[in-house]
């Protein structure tokens, strides 16, 4: 299992950064890279629950994450699960995702974001389907120019 | 637009995806040097180029009397962007809450 931690200061107090992380309006202005539209959703990390995003991308191709937020600590931390949503159906690996909020002393906001605990049956089960190596291979070969 | 998990059924061949990884490095090949890629037979390697068709991954084109196979570049781009490493969603999005953030502050 492997984690990815990211983190990032704002120059903005850490009330304003915790709601744009998890409040429904805010959301809607951020989620996803550039070019992203949220085509449909029930976004908002405000209280523990399901959630879920329909992105479609500057291709056009559209693709549903979704999870559930598991634990909130206003305006310190939240916690959710998010996989992606196939077209048949099922969902691809789990992860869990933790934003975590300090004040600086210069009075700026550091988010630390961890993803982490992907589930290990569900990489199997990808593995079973022949996806994980094609996709890593074909993501080498179209990246390496 | 064909659906990804008959783009990834399509890809799932290693004879195919050996067809497909060709095409990605060398561009557009005639039928003819396909068949070095993979060792199979004529019948197999057209039903193989057929099935790649189908799912849009490649495209066909004919000049005079020969079959010229290409990948689809839109194909590529669905699967690379549906395989976007969460490194960059995340790099991207957070790029974006900075800027609302600076947006929203002012």
């Amino acid at each position: 299992m492997s984690t990815l931690e990211m983190t990032r200061i704002f120059a903005a107090p850490q009330e304003k950064v915790f709601a744009h992380l998890t409040q429904t309006d805010f959301l809607l202005n951020w989620w996803g890279p550039e070019g992203t539209i949220i085509a449909d959703h029930a976004l908002s990390f405000a209280a523990p629950g399901p959630w879920w995003a329909t992105m479609v991308g500057p291709q056009g191709h559209p693709a549903t994450v979704g999870g559930e937020v598991k634990q909130i600590d206003p305006p310190e931390m939240v916690e959710l699960t998010l996989s992606f949503r196939m077209e048949d159906g099922t969902n691809g690996p789990e992860s869990v995702i933790r934003f975590t909020l300090d004040t600086t002393p210069q009075g700026r906001t550091k988010l630390t974001l961890t993803q982490s605990g992907l589930n290990p049956e569900h990489i199997a089960d990808m593995r079973d389907k022949g996806w994980n190596s094609a996709l890593a291979r074909l993501e080498q070969l179209v990246t390496a120019d | 637009m064909t659906a990804l998990p008959d783009t990834f059924a399509a890809l799932g061949d290693p004879a195919r995806f050996a067809i497909v990884e060709r095409l990605l490095k060398d561009g557009e090949l005639p039928a003819g040097t396909l068949h070095q890629v993979a060792d199979l037979s004529a019948p197999a390697m057209s039903r193989h180029l057929k099935v790649l068709r189908k799912a849009g991954i490649i495209r066909q084109r004919i000049d005079k009397q020969r079959r010229l196979y290409a990948i689809e570049p839109t194909a590529i781009k669905a699967i690379n962007d549906w395989a976007m490493s969460y490194p960059q969603f995340w790099s991207g999005s957070l790029d974006r809450l900075d800027a609302a953030l600076k947006k929203d502050l002012s």
